[in-house]
């Protein structure tokens, strides 16, 4: 609270103060609640469970999670399996946004490619790629490329065709007045397409980070002897719920912090941009 | 004689669709002088557009020939300073990156460039706002910022695209005085497209009355106004009234 309060304040009014102090109090009640209503719901849960409200056999229950997940970390499985879906995610979702990106480029530069290309983005966008599993694993085999393609398919498509519309969007005065100072058309996308289109490519990226979930969680349900994927689908065939809980809660925080970590991402490019 | 600074000589500009054929501009013969500050005034569609986009070599001609200093065009060159309709300056750059984008645009930005950009804004009272963003200036300053942009660069001809159209009536009046006043100062040949009368009359040496698409000149008429040169004195000159019948006559609205 004192460090926004002492932005250069020389002669803030008490009245904008009090507002300013109001809004801080405000955030931290928020905040308050958030938490508050998080641990509410564990607590309930536990709570229904201990009593015998609901069935914990089929609900599991927070304090059988935890103890599935101290075993977990005792016996070295913890940091392999979020390891590995962590590393099959970041690498699903890079190559996946930053192919999309390339050829939503590539694109935007072949008008003529574009124009061909295009009912074919259509179609593919329109195909769930989850039925592209059984051939992908033909085709890498079933490991982790296997999946990592998983992710990078799931979320390619999406980028091209999103990324390439904002692109072709471009406020064409603007690249008119470019071109009139004589740039080529390289300067034209570096100089207007590109930093025009930062607030597209953002979400593009946070698009993808979903994505990129779906795309390797899929995968490991289809192939894999690893990952919380195939922790969810094993903790489900042999009915053990607390383990399906502990891998879901564990990508809840993962999912979560790789947002957050997109969003420091979009800071950085927008500072970028701003010189 | 001196070779006229831009000269369009039966310049035709026909433009194709799926639809059909559009004759933009049609059999248009211009000539600007050195020095000389020249209106475009015509009915709004009638390609005024076009005749910027072939003078700053962003379109060929389907007949005729644009020259400039006698040679013709082929291609964006450094001659010509094109100042769009709004202001077009970038939102997610400064105003002192903004007028350098030019110099970006042709890949060689240097030191030198950088304090001709800082001078020249400081100059013409932008001075404060070098590392302001656009939202942050009023219409007027921006439209200045704008003018800077193309000044920057050095051209010696200005083509001016209703740079002005976008503007409150009062900022437009005052806007209109400290541009014509900037222009004369640094010496440059100006081509105006406006449809606005007054403002062609009030600004210009000479002004050109374009006919409905196709475009051509219907006539050229020199401004003689007495007293104050200025823009804005000139609106009071006792001729003023005389060659607004004039104009509007000549672009025959209805």
């Amino acid at each position: 609270m004192k460090k926004s309060l002492s932005i250069s304040v020389k002669d803030i009014s008490t009245e904008h103060s009090k507002f300013l102090s109001r809004i801080q109090r405000e955030k931290r009640f928020i905040r308050l609640w958030q938490w508050s209503l998080l641990f509410l719901i564990f607590a309930l849960w536990e709570w229904a469970a201990r009593v015998n409200l609901i069935d914990s056999f089929i609900t599991s229950q927070p304090s059988r999670i935890w103890a599935t997940l101290v075993n977990l970390y005792l016996n070295g499985d913890l940091w392999r399996h979020i390891g590995l879906t962590l590393g099959e995610t970041l690498a699903g979702f890079l190559s996946g946004t930053l192919l999309g990106a390339l050829i939503a480029m590539a694109l935007w530069w072949l008008p003529f490619a574009a124009k061909v290309l295009d009912p074919y983005l259509v179609i593919l966008n329109a195909l769930p790629k989850i039925a592209m599993g059984p051939i992908l694993i033909v085709w890498i085999g079933n490991g982790p490329f296997a999946i990592v393609a998983m992710a990078l398919l799931v979320s390619i498509i999406v980028t091209v065709i999103s990324v390439y519309t904002g692109f072709i969007q471009t406020d064409t005065d603007k690249i008119y007045l470019l071109r009139a100072f004589g740039a080529t058309k390289w300067k034209v996308f570096t100089k207007v397409v590109l930093p025009s289109n930062m607030a597209n490519l953002v979400s593009a990226l946070k698009i993808n980070v979903g994505l990129s979930w779906v795309g390797v969680i899929v995968g490991e349900f289809l192939v894999s002897s690893g990952g919380l994927g195939y922790l969810i689908v094993y903790g489900g065939q042999v009915f053990q719920l607390d383990l399906v809980m502990a891998s879901v809660i564990i990508l809840c925080f993962l999912a979560a912090l790789m947002y957050q970590s997109v969003l420091w991402v979009e800071k950085a490019m927008y500072r970028w941009r701003s010189g | 004689m001196e070779i006229p600074r831009v000269e369009l000589q039966g310049v035709s500009m026909n433009y194709h669709t799926p639809e059909g054929e559009t004759a933009a501009v049609a059999n248009l013969n211009l000539t600007i002088e050195k020095g000389e500050f020249l209106s475009l005034i015509g009915p709004s569609g009638c390609g005024k557009s076009t005749i910027l986009a072939l003078i700053v070599g962003l379109l060929n001609p389907t007949a005729g020939k644009v020259l400039v200093d006698g040679i013709p065009v082929s291609g964006t060159h450094s001659k010509i300073g094109f100042m769009p309709q709004r202001d077009q300056l970038f939102p997610w750059r400064t105003i002192l990156q903004n007028v350098l984008i030019g110099f970006e645009a042709r890949g060689k930005l240097t030191e030198d460039h950088r304090v001709k950009g800082r001078e020249l804004l400081v100059k013409y009272g932008l001075g404060e706002f070098l590392h302001h963003f656009p939202h942050q200036l009023s219409g007027g300053m921006r439209q200045k910022a704008a003018l800077i942009r193309t000044l920057v660069m050095d051209p010696e001809i200005l083509l001016l695209d209703e740079p002005f159209s976008a503007l409150d009536y009062q900022t437009r009046l005052s806007i209109a005085d400290e541009v014509w006043k900037i222009i004369v100062n640094e010496n440059k040949t100006t081509l105006l497209v406006t449809h606005d009368i007054s403002e062609g009359i009030s600004m210009s040496d000479r002004v050109a009355v374009l006919s409905k698409r196709p475009a051509h000149v219907k006539t050229v008429l020199t401004m003689t106004l007495s007293g104050e040169r200025a823009p804005m004195a000139r609106r009071k000159a006792p001729e003023f009234s005389g060659y607004f019948n004039t104009i509007w006559k000549e672009l025959d609205v209805h």
